[in-house]
């Protein structure tokens, strides 16, 4: 058997076990499983720096992000019952695969080349010389999801505040003032609603001068 | 070398299990964990076409794929996680307040 046989084996299987394993904890464990699959996979097709990445960011970060929300998100009793559209899901995806290996099993006969390219020093040429701009675009949205991770995780005080403003619709300015901060992170708010706030804010700092 | 549609059936393969997984479970973690096996087929398709071309933009973009599901698992577990206090459950079939 050659390796890919090995790894798309090992990676069905474990992705089985990730999708029906009922116990969240041994789910997200299992995924990490995966991942590592799939990160050899990327061995074998030459793409090592990948391959790296994906261990580091895939099965380091993010299941230990999952593993952390699943420790915050959980106590006894809480786990949900399993889905009533099971049998038409399972129906559904076994069709998607005979439909997809129908298909594609019939496509030209690719092969990977060999490797012939500088690996590293070529995606790095890539990605500085001529993607700089989506890298810098990138890096700016992954702060933007932390400062939204951080202000969606906080404290319910604050979120539950934003979510109140909404829903009323209408409110006094003074507790406009308020809940303006938490508001201002919201996507949702409106351009006038933001403005009010805005001219709200400003009488709050001219009775702090007065 | 293996032809690359062994990769691509490979990839067929596990986006449907993600997609089994979405379709069957109503746990939230549970849908992120298989909305991140939907994702890395979808890599694993990007990175064998980059190495059927030879090309660099394939693994560039699985790269920028890998950040953003990054990303969206941060996003997605805190507001998993502020759904939580809210309801004290993680079933999204519970959940009704977006529902009208």
């Amino acid at each position: 058997m050659s390796l890919f046989v090995i790894l798309a084996l090992y990676t069905v299987a474990t992705a089985i076990l990730a999708v029906r394993t009922e116990t969240l904890t041994y789910s997200a464990l299992w995924l990490a499983a995966m991942l590592i699959g799939v990160a050899g996979l990327f061995l074998t097709l030459g793409a090592e720096f990948l391959a790296v990445i994906q261990v580091i960011i895939y099965a380091g970060a993010v299941v230990s992000l999952i593993l952390f929300a699943i420790m915050f998100a959980q106590h006894r009793g809480s786990e949900p019952k399993p889905g009533s559209n099971r049998a038409r899901g399972s129906l559904l995806a076994l069709f998607f695969v005979l439909i997809l290996s129908a298909l594609l099993s019939g496509v030209g006969p690719w092969r990977v080349l060999p490797e012939g390219r500088e690996g590293f020093l070529e995606l790095g040429r890539t990605i500085f010389k001529d993607y700089l701009l989506p890298f810098e675009v990138l890096s700016v949205l992954l702060l933007a999801a932390l400062v939204g991770a951080v202000f969606l995780a906080k404290r319910e005080r604050l979120v539950a505040a934003g979510s109140e403003r909404i829903g009323t619709g209408v409110q006094s300015q003074d507790q406009g003032q308020k809940q303006g901060e938490g508001d201002q992170a919201q996507a949702g708010a409106g351009a006038a609603e933001a403005a009010s706030e805005r001219g709200a804010e400003g009488k709050e700092r001219g009775k702090g001068v007065s | 070398m293996v032809p690359v549609s062994g990769y691509v059936i490979l990839s067929a393969i596990l986006f449907s299990i993600g997609l089994w997984g979405l379709l069957t479970s109503r746990n939230g973690i549970k849908i992120l964990i298989c909305v991140e096996i939907l994702l890395n087929a979808a890599n694993l398709n990007l990175v064998a076409f980059s190495g059927l071309w030879a090309e660099q933009r394939g693994y560039l973009f699985a790269l920028f794929s890998i950040a953003l599901a990054a990303a969206e698992a941060a996003v997605g577990l805190s507001i998993l996680i502020a759904l939580f206090r809210r309801v004290r459950s993680l079933d999204l079939g519970k959940v009704r307040h977006l529902r009208w």
